[in-house]
């Protein structure tokens, strides 16, 4: 049996994270975090910490790590204004499923509720953006409460968890084992009722309605790549002849260039992937969760289609979309059961329909903009499939896309990424899909980087985005952390001026930016820059990047008049798909 | 609208009535009474009347509900109504 240490509670709360197997947590230290800051002098050997330069940042980062590592990300900030700072970030969890622990200092225990100096509520104020939090006012609870916080982060459908410690918490001392078994089963007991039969018999009628299904579809949704389903998910559709799309969060779950791989689904998805779902008799819909961004309008959402719907969500059933075969469970697990009764049926009419749209997406959108006369987002994204991801590839000798992340901001930027980025089921990819946090790219991109020190981060995106965060190029320089940064420069904030253009009667109502000259503050944070504007320059500009060690901005003026397409104009149906 | 006794085994931790109640004001749903028992195992019974336009927000609620770490048990009946 262990013997019991007796420590203070932020030692306490160091061993605990350290015993979690976490190597770097993110934070900015402040008045009421003083103690652990005290105490993660004594732990510099064995805790990495990354200091932000504003609290968001650091959620962000942890938001990043944890999605690039697998391993849940670690956050800390002061109370008051240090732990407000982190509501935007663990809104942003919560929506796109991080498992991050946030853990926040309080003022004393006896000072609670006095409007002490830097008091905030943040349990209040963080209710309904948590998967669960707590507030730890004794440093005995802390063996508990934190291995607690860790599991209910990963476990399930992963998501944020807050804890917010109170000051005397910190200083105090106790007697500290760290026992997850003893700590989880202080947990309340679930009562559920066992499912296993009606989940057995809804598999089976997913397997009956796949395998008698002319044209069936699977979307596939960020649950495939939590829970590590993306070999699988390939082995149904190639058994089974049955086209994949994504999600913009399930971008990767699919490998580009697989012979069933149909696009991204959404407002700014592939036609083939839009139309199709209207066309589908059934879809397979795994881990993915209805959002309006891919139903477009409800009522006219896939209208001809029976809908399996897996998750591991009970909550995500029939919330947007009335579906017709509910399966509660990993997507992993309940794939691996689809798998060895699908039976092969020969598809090759409806795969050729999704090639001809397809085609069709290819002459009308495509092409016109990888060929047009002054630089667009299109282009220079696909520069760096063309000559980042693949001289990556080459020098590493792995396969194209491996060992690459690619973090993307909110905009313009992030849907060409998601719409032209060659990715692949090894490359990893990470972008704020729920809540649209702009801002979220270049904090997301310094913890990915921190979680996967192997790879290669690429940070796409654009000049409104860059700005809310910037800041963090500080953080670049201390920590010396390697990424590259393409910054999609139109001097606009995109996405806006594009509905302000189709929808608001081209009334730029503060949209335009006035930029700063990014070149003097890369000087100053001592990263390489480069710029280029013109499409003939694109590539040698992606070429310097890839050659060059240390972090790199490639500085890329884009048209600022460029639109995304196709687009499926907000409330519409998938059918009123535009492209121009 | 329609009257819901909504009745939970829970955690009795401290803002355990904030998470139960803000399941229904987040969908603009009015909580009339709310009853609170502490039981001897560190949990909590929570008995409460709402009132709701349409059951499927109910179920909505339970499914929602069943997925909080602190609340074992959650369930929901409509409540009679002698008008009707």
């Amino acid at each position: 049996m262990q013997k019991a240490k007796h420590i203070s509670g932020a030692d306490a709360l160091i061993e605990s994270i350290l015993a979690e197997g976490i190597e770097t947590v993110f934070g900015y230290p402040g008045g009421s975090i003083i103690p652990i800051y005290d105490r993660l002098y004594d732990y510099r050997d064995r805790l990495n910490h990354v200091l932000v330069r504003h609290e968001q940042g650091a959620v962000h980062a942890a938001e990043g790590y944890a999605r690039a590592s697998g391993k849940v990300g670690v956050c800390l900030a002061t109370s008051g204004p240090g732990a407000t700072n982190f509501v935007t970030g663990i809104a942003d969890a919560m929506m796109d499923s991080t498992p991050i622990v946030c853990i926040t200092a309080q003022v004393d225990a006896d000072k609670l509720g006095t409007n002490f100096f830097q008091e905030a509520d943040m349990l209040g104020i963080t209710t309904p953006i948590t998967k669960w939090n707590y507030q730890i006012t004794k440093a005995s609870e802390i063996a508990v409460v934190v291995p607690q916080a860790f599991h209910i982060a990963r476990s399930d459908r992963p998501g944020p968890v807050l804890i917010s410690l109170t000051k005397n918490a910190q200083t105090e001392m106790c007697n500290y084992i760290y026992d997850k078994e003893y700590a989880l089963s202080q947990m309340v007991q679930v009562v559920r009722p066992d499912e296993s039969a009606k989940i057995s018999k809804r598999i089976e009628k997913a397997i009956e309605l796949l395998n008698n299904a002319e044209k069936p579809l699977i979307i596939a949704g960020q649950g495939v790549i939590i829970s590590g389903a993306e070999n699988i998910l390939a082995k149904c559709a190639n058994k089974a002849c049955i086209p994949v799309a994504c999600t913009l969060l399930g971008r990767s779950a699919m490998n580009f260039h697989d012979h069933y791989y149909i696009g991204m689904v959404g407002m700014h998805g592939n036609i083939p992937a839009n139309k199709m779902t209207q066309e589908a008799d059934v879809i397979l819909a795994v881990g993915m969760r209805f959002s309006d961004r891919v139903t477009g309008r409800v009522s006219k959402y896939a209208p001809k289609a029976k809908i399996i719907h897996i998750d591991i969500d009970k909550t995500e059933f029939n919330k947007n979309v009335t579906v017709d075969v509910k399966i509660h469970g990993d997507a992993k697990e309940v794939l691996e059961r689809i798998y060895p009764n699908l039976v092969f049926k020969d598809r090759e009419n409806w795969r050729r329909y999704g090639y001809d749209q397809y085609a069709f997406e290819r002459e009308k959108v495509i092409i016109p903009k990888l060929n047009s006369v002054s630089l667009n987002m299109a282009q220079v994204v696909n520069a760096i499939n063309d000559h980042y991801i693949e001289r990556v590839s080459e020098r590493k000798n792995t396969e194209f896309g491996e060992n690459v992340v690619l973090v993307t901001d909110v905009g313009q930027n992030q849907m060409f990424a998601a719409r032209y980025l060659k990715l692949t089921r090894k490359s990893g990819w990470i972008t704020s899909g729920g809540l649209g946090t702009m801002g979220f790219g270049l904090p997301a991109a310094i913890g990915a980087k921190c979680g996967k020190p192997d790879a290669q981060v690429v940070l796409i995106c654009g000049d409104g985005g860059f700005q809310m965060t910037m800041e963090e190029l500080g953080t670049i320089l201390q920590a010396g952390i390697d990424i590259k940064i393409v910054l999609l420069n139109n001097s606009f904030l995109g996405m806006v001026r594009q509905w302000q253009d189709l929808f608001y009667d081209k009334r730029f109502s503060q949209t335009r930016l006035v930029n700063p000259d990014f070149e003097l503050i890369c000087k100053a944070y001592k990263i390489k820059y480069r710029c280029c504007s013109s499409p003939a320059d694109i590539e040698n500009a992606v070429e310097e990047m890839a050659a060059s060690k240390g972090p790199f901005m490639l500085d890329a003026y884009v048209d600022a008049e460029s639109n995304v397409f196709p687009m499926i104009p907000g409330g519409k149906s998938l059918d009123d798909i535009r492209i121009k | 609208m329609d009257k819901y006794v909504v009745d939970a085994m829970v955690r009795n931790r401290l803002d355990i009535l904030n998470r139960i109640t803000s399941l229904f004001i987040v969908k603009n749903l009015p909580v009339l009474t709310v009853t609170f028992t502490a039981t001897e195992n560190n949990m909590a019974v929570i008995n409460l009347i709402c009132l709701c336009p349409d059951e499927f927000i109910m179920k909505r609620i339970m499914n929602q509900a069943n997925n909080f770490v602190d609340i074992s048990e959650i369930y929901y009946t409509k409540a009679f109504n002698p008008k009707k």
